[in-house]
Protein backbone atom coordinates (compact mmCIF):
# COMPACT_ATOMS: atom_id res chain seq x y z
CA UNK A 1 0.00 0.00 0.00
CA UNK A 2 2.78 2.95 1.00
CA UNK A 3 4.83 1.26 -2.07
CA UNK A 4 1.73 2.03 -4.76
CA UNK A 5 1.13 5.66 -3.13
CA UNK A 6 4.50 6.20 -3.41
CA UNK A 7 4.55 5.45 -6.65
CA UNK A 8 1.43 7.23 -7.39
CA UNK A 9 3.00 10.49 -5.84
CA UNK A 10 5.90 10.05 -8.28
CA UNK A 11 4.16 9.40 -10.92
CA UNK A 12 2.33 12.94 -10.78
CA UNK A 13 5.68 14.17 -9.95
CA UNK A 14 6.59 12.99 -12.97
CA UNK A 15 4.20 14.43 -15.16
CA UNK A 16 4.14 17.92 -13.61
CA UNK A 17 8.49 18.18 -13.63
CA UNK A 18 7.99 16.81 -17.64
CA UNK A 19 5.25 20.36 -18.28
CA UNK A 20 7.81 22.46 -16.94
CA UNK A 21 11.18 20.85 -18.17
CA UNK A 22 8.84 21.74 -21.76
CA UNK A 23 7.99 25.19 -21.05
CA UNK A 24 10.97 26.66 -19.49
CA UNK A 25 14.42 27.83 -21.05
CA UNK A 26 16.59 30.32 -22.36
CA UNK A 27 15.14 30.61 -25.58
CA UNK A 28 11.94 31.88 -23.30
CA UNK A 29 9.34 30.32 -21.30
CA UNK A 30 5.79 28.82 -22.71
CA UNK A 31 3.08 28.33 -20.51
CA UNK A 32 1.95 24.59 -19.54
CA UNK A 33 -1.20 25.52 -21.33
CA UNK A 34 0.54 26.52 -24.82
CA UNK A 35 2.50 23.33 -24.65
CA UNK A 36 -0.62 21.20 -24.19
CA UNK A 37 -2.13 22.87 -26.93
CA UNK A 38 1.27 22.36 -29.62
CA UNK A 39 1.82 19.47 -27.98
CA UNK A 40 -2.42 18.14 -28.99
CA UNK A 41 -2.66 19.99 -32.16
CA UNK A 42 0.62 18.82 -33.75
CA UNK A 43 1.99 22.02 -34.34
CA UNK A 44 5.01 22.22 -32.41
CA UNK A 45 7.30 25.11 -32.99
CA UNK A 46 11.09 24.21 -33.17
CA UNK A 47 12.23 25.37 -29.61
CA UNK A 48 9.07 22.67 -28.36
CA UNK A 49 10.67 19.95 -30.32
CA UNK A 50 14.15 20.64 -28.68
CA UNK A 51 12.37 20.67 -25.77
CA UNK A 52 11.02 17.77 -26.00
CA UNK A 53 14.23 15.35 -27.24
CA UNK A 54 15.73 17.18 -23.86
CA UNK A 55 12.77 15.99 -21.39
CA UNK A 56 12.86 12.40 -23.10
CA UNK A 57 16.24 11.95 -22.70
CA UNK A 58 16.58 13.39 -18.71
CA UNK A 59 13.84 10.69 -18.09
CA UNK A 60 15.33 7.89 -20.38
CA UNK A 61 18.64 8.72 -18.05
CA UNK A 62 16.84 8.86 -14.40
CA UNK A 63 14.74 6.01 -15.38
CA UNK A 64 17.95 3.64 -16.35
CA UNK A 65 20.22 5.25 -13.89
CA UNK A 66 17.92 4.67 -11.17
CA UNK A 67 17.02 1.08 -12.16
CA UNK A 68 20.66 -0.20 -12.97
CA UNK A 69 21.89 1.37 -9.52
CA UNK A 70 18.93 -0.71 -7.92
CA UNK A 71 20.22 -3.76 -9.80
CA UNK A 72 23.71 -3.35 -9.46
CA UNK A 73 22.78 -3.24 -5.36
CA UNK A 74 21.51 -6.09 -5.52
CA UNK A 75 23.29 -8.41 -7.67
CA UNK A 76 26.87 -6.71 -5.91
CA UNK A 77 24.68 -6.82 -2.51
CA UNK A 78 26.38 -3.48 -1.78
CA UNK A 79 24.16 -0.33 -1.20
CA UNK A 80 27.30 1.58 -2.57
CA UNK A 81 26.97 0.18 -5.65
CA UNK A 82 26.11 2.13 -8.56
CA UNK A 83 25.57 1.70 -12.30
CA UNK A 84 29.15 2.70 -13.07
CA UNK A 85 30.89 0.35 -10.70
CA UNK A 86 31.79 -2.32 -13.08
CA UNK A 87 34.44 0.27 -15.60
CA UNK A 88 31.41 1.04 -18.21
CA UNK A 89 31.14 4.88 -17.57
CA UNK A 90 34.95 5.38 -17.71
CA UNK A 91 35.36 3.00 -20.28
CA UNK A 92 32.13 5.04 -22.57
CA UNK A 93 33.55 7.94 -21.48
CA UNK A 94 36.72 6.83 -23.04
CA UNK A 95 34.80 5.26 -26.40
CA UNK A 96 33.91 8.91 -26.93
CA UNK A 97 37.10 10.71 -26.61
CA UNK A 98 38.79 8.12 -28.82
CA UNK A 99 36.76 9.83 -31.53
CA UNK A 100 36.85 13.39 -31.14
CA UNK A 101 40.75 12.61 -30.99
CA UNK A 102 41.26 10.93 -34.12
CA UNK A 103 38.19 12.40 -36.02
CA UNK A 104 38.30 16.14 -37.29
CA UNK A 105 34.48 16.71 -37.43
CA UNK A 106 32.96 13.87 -35.48
CA UNK A 107 29.89 12.54 -36.25
CA UNK A 108 27.71 12.46 -32.92
CA UNK A 109 26.02 8.87 -34.01
CA UNK A 110 29.85 7.78 -34.30
CA UNK A 111 30.66 8.98 -30.75
CA UNK A 112 27.90 7.15 -29.50
CA UNK A 113 28.31 4.22 -31.09
CA UNK A 114 31.66 4.24 -29.72
CA UNK A 115 30.87 5.05 -26.29
CA UNK A 116 28.61 2.14 -26.58
CA UNK A 117 31.18 -0.56 -27.48
CA UNK A 118 33.86 0.75 -25.18
CA UNK A 119 31.23 0.65 -22.16
CA UNK A 120 30.41 -2.83 -22.82
CA UNK A 121 34.80 -3.87 -23.60
CA UNK A 122 35.62 -2.00 -20.14
CA UNK A 123 32.37 -4.28 -19.30
CA UNK A 124 33.39 -7.56 -20.72
CA UNK A 125 37.41 -7.04 -19.15
CA UNK A 126 36.09 -6.73 -15.72
CA UNK A 127 33.35 -9.76 -15.70
CA UNK A 128 36.81 -11.49 -17.17
CA UNK A 129 38.81 -10.32 -14.20
CA UNK A 130 35.95 -10.82 -11.82
CA UNK A 131 35.85 -14.15 -12.93
CA UNK A 132 39.38 -15.02 -12.75
CA UNK A 133 39.60 -13.27 -8.95
CA UNK A 134 36.90 -16.07 -8.40
CA UNK A 135 33.41 -13.95 -9.33
CA UNK A 136 31.83 -13.12 -5.91
CA UNK A 137 30.58 -9.69 -5.38
CA UNK A 138 33.69 -8.11 -4.42
CA UNK A 139 35.99 -9.46 -7.20
CA UNK A 140 33.79 -7.67 -9.22
CA UNK A 141 33.86 -4.74 -7.35
CA UNK A 142 37.39 -4.74 -7.25
CA UNK A 143 37.56 -5.61 -10.96
CA UNK A 144 35.40 -2.94 -11.64
CA UNK A 145 37.42 -0.25 -9.76
CA UNK A 146 40.54 -0.99 -11.27
CA UNK A 147 39.59 -1.06 -14.84
CA UNK A 148 37.48 2.06 -14.40
CA UNK A 149 40.78 3.79 -13.31
CA UNK A 150 42.46 2.64 -15.79
CA UNK A 151 40.64 3.85 -18.52
CA UNK A 152 40.19 7.23 -16.44
CA UNK A 153 44.20 7.29 -16.79
CA UNK A 154 43.66 6.68 -20.31
CA UNK A 155 41.41 9.79 -20.93
CA UNK A 156 43.17 12.14 -19.03
CA UNK A 157 46.14 11.32 -21.17
CA UNK A 158 44.47 11.70 -24.68
CA UNK A 159 43.07 14.82 -23.56
CA UNK A 160 46.49 16.05 -22.15
CA UNK A 161 48.69 14.86 -25.30
CA UNK A 162 45.85 15.41 -28.29
CA UNK A 163 44.71 18.82 -28.69
CA UNK A 164 41.73 17.18 -30.89
CA UNK A 165 40.86 15.63 -27.62
CA UNK A 166 40.81 18.60 -25.57
CA UNK A 167 37.05 19.51 -28.39
CA UNK A 168 35.68 17.37 -25.60
CA UNK A 169 33.09 19.40 -23.76
CA UNK A 170 33.52 19.41 -20.11
CA UNK A 171 29.92 19.96 -19.53
CA UNK A 172 29.55 16.20 -21.08
CA UNK A 173 32.38 14.86 -19.23
CA UNK A 174 30.00 15.55 -15.92
CA UNK A 175 26.66 14.89 -17.71
CA UNK A 176 24.39 16.70 -19.60
CA UNK A 177 21.10 16.27 -21.46
CA UNK A 178 21.75 19.15 -24.05
CA UNK A 179 23.06 17.35 -27.09
CA UNK A 180 20.67 14.25 -27.78
CA UNK A 181 20.21 13.35 -31.22
CA UNK A 182 16.68 11.57 -31.93
CA UNK A 183 18.60 8.41 -32.91
CA UNK A 184 21.10 8.34 -30.04
CA UNK A 185 17.53 9.09 -28.00
CA UNK A 186 15.38 6.19 -29.41
CA UNK A 187 18.65 3.88 -29.20
CA UNK A 188 19.10 4.54 -25.55
CA UNK A 189 15.38 4.29 -24.84
CA UNK A 190 15.44 1.20 -26.32
CA UNK A 191 18.11 -0.37 -24.52
CA UNK A 192 16.61 1.08 -21.51
CA UNK A 193 13.13 -0.16 -21.71
CA UNK A 194 14.82 -3.30 -22.68
CA UNK A 195 16.94 -3.49 -19.46
CA UNK A 196 14.14 -2.60 -17.11
CA UNK A 197 11.51 -5.50 -18.86
CA UNK A 198 14.55 -8.09 -17.91
CA UNK A 199 14.83 -6.63 -14.42
CA UNK A 200 11.26 -7.06 -14.09
CA UNK A 201 11.64 -10.61 -15.68
CA UNK A 202 14.15 -11.28 -13.11
CA UNK A 203 12.62 -9.92 -10.16
CA UNK A 204 12.18 -12.93 -8.06
CA UNK A 205 15.30 -14.24 -7.90
CA UNK A 206 16.84 -10.86 -7.73
CA UNK A 207 15.29 -10.49 -4.64
CA UNK A 208 16.79 -13.61 -2.92
CA UNK A 209 19.50 -12.04 -3.14
CA UNK A 210 19.27 -9.95 -0.20
CA UNK A 211 19.43 -13.48 1.69
CA UNK A 212 23.17 -13.89 0.33
CA UNK A 213 24.53 -16.33 -1.93
CA UNK A 214 24.36 -19.46 0.16
CA UNK A 215 20.59 -19.08 0.76
CA UNK A 216 19.83 -18.21 -2.50
CA UNK A 217 21.35 -20.84 -3.67
CA UNK A 218 19.91 -23.15 -1.25
CA UNK A 219 16.28 -21.84 -3.20
CA UNK A 220 17.29 -22.80 -6.09
CA UNK A 221 18.79 -19.62 -7.67
CA UNK A 222 21.66 -20.02 -9.77
CA UNK A 223 23.44 -17.25 -8.15
CA UNK A 224 26.71 -16.84 -10.22
CA UNK A 225 24.86 -17.25 -13.68
CA UNK A 226 21.73 -14.77 -11.79
CA UNK A 227 24.47 -12.18 -11.22
CA UNK A 228 26.10 -12.24 -13.98
CA UNK A 229 22.53 -11.53 -15.93
CA UNK A 230 21.91 -8.44 -13.80
CA UNK A 231 25.10 -6.94 -13.95
CA UNK A 232 25.27 -7.30 -17.42
CA UNK A 233 21.46 -5.84 -18.31
CA UNK A 234 22.28 -2.70 -15.48
CA UNK A 235 25.66 -2.21 -17.26
CA UNK A 236 24.64 -2.17 -20.71
CA UNK A 237 21.90 0.29 -19.91
CA UNK A 238 24.68 2.64 -18.05
CA UNK A 239 26.68 2.32 -21.18
CA UNK A 240 23.86 3.34 -23.25
CA UNK A 241 23.15 6.43 -21.36
CA UNK A 242 26.83 7.62 -20.83
CA UNK A 243 27.53 7.60 -24.13
CA UNK A 244 24.29 9.63 -24.68
CA UNK A 245 24.34 11.86 -21.98
CA UNK A 246 27.69 11.21 -20.32
CA UNK A 247 28.64 9.93 -16.60
CA UNK A 248 25.48 11.94 -14.68
CA UNK A 249 26.48 11.06 -11.09
CA UNK A 250 25.23 10.83 -7.55
CA UNK A 251 20.95 9.58 -9.13
CA UNK A 252 21.99 5.61 -9.65
CA UNK A 253 22.98 5.40 -6.25
CA UNK A 254 20.79 7.84 -4.21
CA UNK A 255 17.44 6.88 -5.98
CA UNK A 256 17.37 3.27 -5.10
CA UNK A 257 19.07 3.95 -1.64
CA UNK A 258 16.10 6.68 -0.81
CA UNK A 259 13.07 4.21 -2.01
CA UNK A 260 14.31 1.43 -0.01
CA UNK A 261 14.56 3.59 2.99
CA UNK A 262 11.11 4.94 2.43
CA UNK A 263 8.99 1.26 1.69
CA UNK A 264 12.15 -1.56 2.12
CA UNK A 265 13.65 -3.64 -0.27
CA UNK A 266 10.55 -5.97 -2.37
CA UNK A 267 12.70 -6.07 -4.80
CA UNK A 268 9.84 -5.17 -7.93
CA UNK A 269 8.37 -2.58 -5.65
CA UNK A 270 11.75 -0.98 -5.37
CA UNK A 271 12.46 -1.04 -8.95
CA UNK A 272 9.33 0.88 -9.41
CA UNK A 273 9.69 3.74 -7.18
CA UNK A 274 13.68 4.02 -8.15
CA UNK A 275 12.44 3.77 -12.08
CA UNK A 276 10.29 7.36 -11.19
CA UNK A 277 12.34 8.67 -8.73
CA UNK A 278 15.41 8.38 -10.81
CA UNK A 279 13.35 10.45 -13.76
CA UNK A 280 12.11 13.26 -11.11
CA UNK A 281 15.33 13.60 -10.07
CA UNK A 282 17.27 14.04 -13.62
CA UNK A 283 14.27 16.23 -14.27
CA UNK A 284 14.52 18.69 -11.71
CA UNK A 285 18.14 18.45 -11.96
CA UNK A 286 18.10 19.20 -16.27
CA UNK A 287 15.25 22.47 -14.64
CA UNK A 288 17.72 23.35 -12.37
CA UNK A 289 20.57 23.30 -14.45
CA UNK A 290 18.94 25.88 -17.35
CA UNK A 291 17.05 28.05 -14.58
CA UNK A 292 21.03 28.81 -13.02
CA UNK A 293 22.77 28.65 -16.04
CA UNK A 294 20.71 30.68 -18.47
CA UNK A 295 22.15 30.50 -21.67
CA UNK A 296 25.17 28.52 -20.41
CA UNK A 297 25.17 24.76 -20.02
CA UNK A 298 26.57 23.38 -16.66
CA UNK A 299 26.72 19.50 -15.58
CA UNK A 300 23.69 17.90 -14.41
CA UNK A 301 26.42 15.58 -12.11
CA UNK A 302 26.73 19.64 -10.48
CA UNK A 303 23.04 19.23 -9.17
CA UNK A 304 22.48 15.64 -8.43
CA UNK A 305 25.49 15.97 -6.49
CA UNK A 306 25.06 18.93 -4.78
CA UNK A 307 21.19 19.00 -3.81
CA UNK A 308 21.61 14.55 -3.81
CA UNK A 309 23.77 14.41 -1.46
CA UNK A 310 22.46 16.49 1.83
CA UNK A 311 19.27 14.46 1.09
CA UNK A 312 20.93 10.93 1.44
CA UNK A 313 22.30 12.17 4.64
CA UNK A 314 19.53 13.12 6.09
CA UNK A 315 17.06 10.17 5.05
CA UNK A 316 19.84 7.69 6.10
CA UNK A 317 20.01 9.79 9.76
CA UNK A 318 16.36 9.55 9.84
CA UNK A 319 15.75 6.28 9.77
CA UNK A 320 18.81 5.28 12.29
CA UNK A 321 21.12 3.96 9.45
CA UNK B 1 1.76 -37.38 4.91
CA UNK B 2 4.38 -39.72 3.38
CA UNK B 3 7.22 -39.58 5.54
CA UNK B 4 10.41 -37.75 4.67
CA UNK B 5 13.99 -38.18 5.48
CA UNK B 6 17.25 -37.38 4.34
CA UNK B 7 19.96 -39.77 3.42
CA UNK B 8 23.56 -39.87 2.82
CA UNK B 9 25.88 -42.58 1.35
CA UNK B 10 29.44 -42.71 0.75
CA UNK B 11 29.11 -38.54 0.99
CA UNK B 12 32.36 -36.87 0.60
CA UNK B 13 32.73 -33.17 0.32
CA UNK B 14 35.99 -31.48 -0.67
CA UNK B 15 37.21 -28.24 -0.69
CA UNK B 16 41.11 -27.73 -2.55
CA UNK B 17 41.87 -30.87 -2.95
CA UNK B 18 40.90 -31.14 1.27
CA UNK B 19 38.28 -33.41 2.45
CA UNK B 20 35.76 -31.27 4.37
CA UNK B 21 33.56 -33.80 5.38
CA UNK B 22 32.75 -37.99 4.53
CA UNK B 23 29.69 -39.39 5.33
CA UNK B 24 29.25 -43.17 4.63
CA UNK B 25 26.20 -43.93 5.79
CA UNK B 26 23.24 -41.46 7.31
CA UNK B 27 19.97 -41.82 7.37
CA UNK B 28 17.81 -38.87 9.24
CA UNK B 29 13.99 -39.79 9.19
CA UNK B 30 11.10 -37.80 11.04
CA UNK B 31 12.70 -35.98 14.14
CA UNK B 32 15.11 -33.88 15.90
CA UNK B 33 17.97 -34.74 15.27
CA UNK B 34 21.64 -32.91 16.57
CA UNK B 35 24.44 -32.46 14.93
CA UNK B 36 27.16 -31.88 16.85
CA UNK B 37 30.96 -31.64 16.69
CA UNK B 38 34.43 -29.68 17.80
CA UNK B 39 34.82 -26.27 15.48
CA UNK B 40 35.86 -26.75 11.48
CA UNK B 41 34.80 -30.76 12.10
CA UNK B 42 32.90 -30.44 9.21
CA UNK B 43 29.20 -30.25 10.68
CA UNK B 44 28.49 -27.17 8.15
CA UNK B 45 29.92 -28.63 5.19
CA UNK B 46 28.05 -31.48 5.86
CA UNK B 47 25.00 -29.48 6.51
CA UNK B 48 25.58 -27.56 2.94
CA UNK B 49 25.84 -31.14 1.40
CA UNK B 50 22.54 -32.21 2.43
CA UNK B 51 21.41 -28.58 1.06
CA UNK B 52 22.55 -29.42 -1.91
CA UNK B 53 24.49 -26.28 -2.17
CA UNK B 54 27.98 -27.33 -2.26
CA UNK B 55 29.49 -30.16 -4.98
CA UNK B 56 29.57 -33.33 -3.56
CA UNK B 57 30.63 -37.04 -4.62
CA UNK B 58 28.72 -39.77 -3.43
CA UNK B 59 24.63 -39.45 -2.94
CA UNK B 60 22.24 -37.67 -0.94
CA UNK B 61 18.37 -38.65 -1.13
CA UNK B 62 15.43 -36.29 0.05
CA UNK B 63 12.03 -37.77 0.21
CA UNK B 64 12.79 -40.82 -1.38
CA UNK B 65 14.56 -40.58 -4.81
CA UNK B 66 15.26 -37.31 -4.86
CA UNK B 67 18.69 -35.51 -4.76
CA UNK B 68 18.55 -32.06 -3.09
CA UNK B 69 18.12 -30.07 -6.03
CA UNK B 70 15.54 -31.77 -7.28
CA UNK B 71 13.63 -30.83 -3.87
CA UNK B 72 14.20 -28.02 -3.24
CA UNK B 73 10.82 -26.95 -2.39
CA UNK B 74 11.17 -29.71 0.95
CA UNK B 75 14.41 -28.23 2.14
CA UNK B 76 14.90 -25.28 4.38
CA UNK B 77 18.44 -24.36 4.78
CA UNK B 78 19.75 -21.39 7.68
CA UNK B 79 23.61 -20.80 7.39
CA UNK B 80 25.26 -19.61 10.87
CA UNK B 81 26.10 -16.40 9.42
CA UNK B 82 23.60 -14.45 7.21
CA UNK B 83 24.91 -12.55 4.77
CA UNK B 84 22.22 -10.31 4.65
CA UNK B 85 21.98 -6.96 2.92
CA UNK B 86 22.32 -3.75 4.56
CA UNK B 87 18.85 -2.18 3.67
CA UNK B 88 16.92 -5.26 3.74
CA UNK B 89 14.03 -5.45 6.86
CA UNK B 90 13.49 -8.48 8.44
CA UNK B 91 10.04 -8.74 6.36
CA UNK B 92 12.07 -8.85 3.45
CA UNK B 93 14.19 -11.31 4.71
CA UNK B 94 11.30 -13.88 5.62
CA UNK B 95 9.49 -13.20 2.33
CA UNK B 96 12.45 -13.22 -0.39
CA UNK B 97 12.99 -16.50 1.34
CA UNK B 98 9.56 -17.91 0.26
CA UNK B 99 10.99 -17.74 -3.68
CA UNK B 100 9.38 -21.07 -4.95
CA UNK B 101 7.11 -21.71 -1.94
CA UNK B 102 4.56 -19.84 -3.05
CA UNK B 103 3.53 -18.24 0.81
CA UNK B 104 0.60 -15.82 1.16
CA UNK B 105 1.14 -12.74 3.84
CA UNK B 106 -1.00 -14.74 6.51
CA UNK B 107 1.35 -17.44 6.13
CA UNK B 108 4.74 -15.14 6.19
CA UNK B 109 3.05 -13.50 9.38
CA UNK B 110 1.91 -17.28 10.85
CA UNK B 111 5.53 -17.98 10.25
CA UNK B 112 7.24 -14.66 12.24
CA UNK B 113 4.65 -15.37 15.45
CA UNK B 114 5.84 -18.46 15.72
CA UNK B 115 9.96 -17.54 15.94
CA UNK B 116 8.30 -14.76 18.32
CA UNK B 117 9.90 -11.79 15.86
CA UNK B 118 6.24 -10.73 14.67
CA UNK B 119 7.19 -6.66 15.69
CA UNK B 120 10.70 -6.54 14.24
CA UNK B 121 8.97 -7.06 10.78
CA UNK B 122 9.65 -3.21 9.94
CA UNK B 123 13.31 -3.19 11.31
CA UNK B 124 16.31 -3.09 9.38
CA UNK B 125 17.99 -6.49 9.76
CA UNK B 126 21.50 -5.59 10.75
CA UNK B 127 19.85 -3.30 13.45
CA UNK B 128 18.54 -6.48 15.05
CA UNK B 129 20.85 -8.64 18.30
CA UNK B 130 22.29 -11.56 17.26
CA UNK B 131 19.72 -13.56 18.55
CA UNK B 132 16.82 -11.54 17.17
CA UNK B 133 18.62 -12.58 13.79
CA UNK B 134 18.82 -16.22 14.44
CA UNK B 135 14.76 -16.08 15.37
CA UNK B 136 13.69 -13.98 11.99
CA UNK B 137 15.83 -16.57 9.78
CA UNK B 138 14.25 -19.38 11.64
CA UNK B 139 10.83 -17.79 10.71
CA UNK B 140 12.32 -17.08 7.15
CA UNK B 141 12.60 -20.82 7.10
CA UNK B 142 9.01 -21.81 8.85
CA UNK B 143 7.77 -19.86 6.21
CA UNK B 144 8.65 -22.20 3.41
CA UNK B 145 6.96 -24.84 5.48
CA UNK B 146 9.72 -27.38 4.35
CA UNK B 147 9.36 -31.13 5.12
CA UNK B 148 12.96 -30.63 6.24
CA UNK B 149 14.65 -28.42 7.97
CA UNK B 150 18.64 -27.99 8.00
CA UNK B 151 19.45 -25.54 10.38
CA UNK B 152 23.49 -24.16 11.61
CA UNK B 153 23.21 -23.11 14.66
CA UNK B 154 20.06 -21.97 14.94
CA UNK B 155 20.46 -21.60 19.20
CA UNK B 156 23.77 -19.78 18.74
CA UNK B 157 23.25 -15.79 20.38
CA UNK B 158 19.73 -16.64 22.14
CA UNK B 159 18.80 -15.84 25.53
CA UNK B 160 18.14 -18.61 27.91
CA UNK B 161 13.98 -18.11 26.95
CA UNK B 162 14.35 -18.28 23.44
CA UNK B 163 16.67 -21.31 23.60
CA UNK B 164 13.50 -23.12 25.56
CA UNK B 165 10.87 -21.75 23.05
CA UNK B 166 12.45 -23.02 20.15
CA UNK B 167 14.21 -26.27 20.95
CA UNK B 168 9.93 -26.53 22.48
CA UNK B 169 8.86 -25.03 18.91
CA UNK B 170 11.29 -27.27 16.92
CA UNK B 171 10.22 -30.46 18.49
CA UNK B 172 6.81 -29.85 17.92
CA UNK B 173 7.59 -29.51 14.15
CA UNK B 174 9.57 -32.65 14.78
CA UNK B 175 6.67 -34.09 15.92
CA UNK B 176 4.32 -33.30 13.00
CA UNK B 177 6.39 -36.00 11.33
CA UNK B 178 9.32 -33.55 9.75
CA UNK B 179 12.68 -34.27 9.66
CA UNK B 180 15.06 -31.37 11.78
CA UNK B 181 18.53 -31.14 11.38
CA UNK B 182 20.07 -28.67 14.16
CA UNK B 183 24.25 -28.36 13.99
CA UNK B 184 25.51 -26.82 16.78
CA UNK B 185 27.59 -26.87 19.72
CA UNK B 186 24.65 -27.48 22.85
CA UNK B 187 25.88 -30.95 24.86
CA UNK B 188 23.52 -29.74 27.57
CA UNK B 189 20.48 -29.49 25.73
CA UNK B 190 21.17 -33.24 24.01
CA UNK B 191 18.17 -34.97 25.49
CA UNK B 192 15.85 -32.86 23.79
CA UNK B 193 16.77 -34.38 20.18
CA UNK B 194 15.92 -37.88 19.32
CA UNK B 195 19.35 -38.64 17.83
CA UNK B 196 22.61 -37.06 17.60
CA UNK B 197 25.28 -37.53 15.21
CA UNK B 198 28.62 -36.73 16.33
CA UNK B 199 31.42 -35.39 13.58
CA UNK B 200 34.93 -35.59 13.89
CA UNK B 201 37.68 -34.50 12.22
CA UNK B 202 35.65 -34.85 8.80
CA UNK B 203 33.77 -38.13 9.44
CA UNK B 204 30.83 -38.71 11.13
CA UNK B 205 31.77 -41.32 14.08
CA UNK B 206 28.81 -41.84 15.94
CA UNK B 207 24.50 -41.70 15.51
CA UNK B 208 22.42 -42.80 17.55
CA UNK B 209 20.12 -41.83 20.45
CA UNK B 210 21.72 -39.06 23.20
CA UNK B 211 21.34 -40.84 26.23
CA UNK B 212 23.87 -43.62 24.62
CA UNK B 213 26.37 -41.69 23.16
CA UNK B 214 29.79 -42.40 25.48
CA UNK B 215 31.15 -39.57 27.64
CA UNK B 216 34.66 -40.86 26.77
CA UNK B 217 33.88 -40.54 23.10
CA UNK B 218 33.22 -37.05 23.01
CA UNK B 219 35.93 -36.11 25.60
CA UNK B 220 38.17 -37.87 23.04
CA UNK B 221 36.82 -36.19 19.71
CA UNK B 222 36.28 -32.68 22.19
CA UNK B 223 40.00 -33.22 23.69
CA UNK B 224 38.49 -31.94 26.56
CA UNK B 225 37.46 -33.44 30.19
CA UNK B 226 33.59 -33.10 30.44
CA UNK B 227 31.05 -33.83 33.29
CA UNK B 228 27.46 -35.38 33.03
CA UNK B 229 24.50 -34.62 35.22
CA UNK B 230 21.33 -35.57 36.08
CA UNK B 231 18.39 -32.79 35.61
CA UNK B 232 14.96 -34.00 36.08
CA UNK B 233 16.26 -37.47 34.93
CA UNK B 234 17.48 -35.79 31.62
CA UNK B 235 21.27 -36.11 31.06
CA UNK B 236 23.20 -33.14 31.12
CA UNK B 237 26.89 -32.76 29.73
CA UNK B 238 29.22 -29.38 30.72
CA UNK B 239 32.84 -28.96 29.65
CA UNK B 240 33.96 -29.96 33.60
CA UNK B 241 37.54 -27.25 32.62
CA UNK B 242 35.62 -24.83 33.35
CA UNK B 243 34.84 -26.08 36.34
CA UNK B 244 38.22 -26.81 36.88
CA UNK B 245 39.70 -23.36 36.52
CA UNK B 246 37.10 -21.57 38.42
CA UNK B 247 38.44 -23.94 41.40
CA UNK B 248 41.98 -23.24 40.18
CA UNK B 249 41.33 -19.41 40.54
CA UNK B 250 39.24 -19.45 43.53
CA UNK B 251 42.66 -20.92 45.29
CA UNK B 252 44.75 -19.03 43.68
CA UNK B 253 43.14 -16.13 45.03
CA UNK B 254 43.38 -17.77 48.31
CA UNK B 255 46.72 -18.53 48.25
CA UNK B 256 47.51 -14.86 47.21
CA UNK B 257 45.38 -13.30 49.67
CA UNK B 258 47.08 -15.43 52.42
Amino acid sequence: MRSLLLSIFLLIGVVALSLVSLSIGPAGNLSPLDVARQLVTGNARPILHYRMLRTLAAIILGAGLASSGLTMQYALRNPMADPYLLGVSAGAAFGVVVVLSVSRNPNPLAMYLSGLAWGTIAFLIVVGLGAYMGAGPTSLIVAGVSVGYAFFGMIILMLARSPAAQRVNYTWLFGTVAYPTRITLWVTGAVVAASIALMVALAPRLYTLVLGDEVSASLGVNVGRLRLAAVSVSSAAASALVAMAGPVGFIGLAAPWAVRLAIGSRYLEALAGSTLLGMIAALGSDIAVRIVGGGAEIPLTAVTALFGSPVLFYLSRRTGW
Amino acid sequence: MKQCSVEARGLEVRAGGRVLVRAESLRLGPGLHALIGPNGAGKTSLLRALAGIVSYRGEVKVCGDRSPAEARELLGYMPAYPEVDLLARAGNVIEAGTYGASASDGEILWAARLAGVEALLDRRFITLSGGERRLVCLARVLARRPRILLLDEPLSFLDLKNVASVIGLLRSIARAGRVVVVAGHELQYLSAFDTVTLVSRGKTVYTGAPEDIPLSLLERVYETRLVEARVGGFRVILPGEIFGSIAGANDGDLQQGG
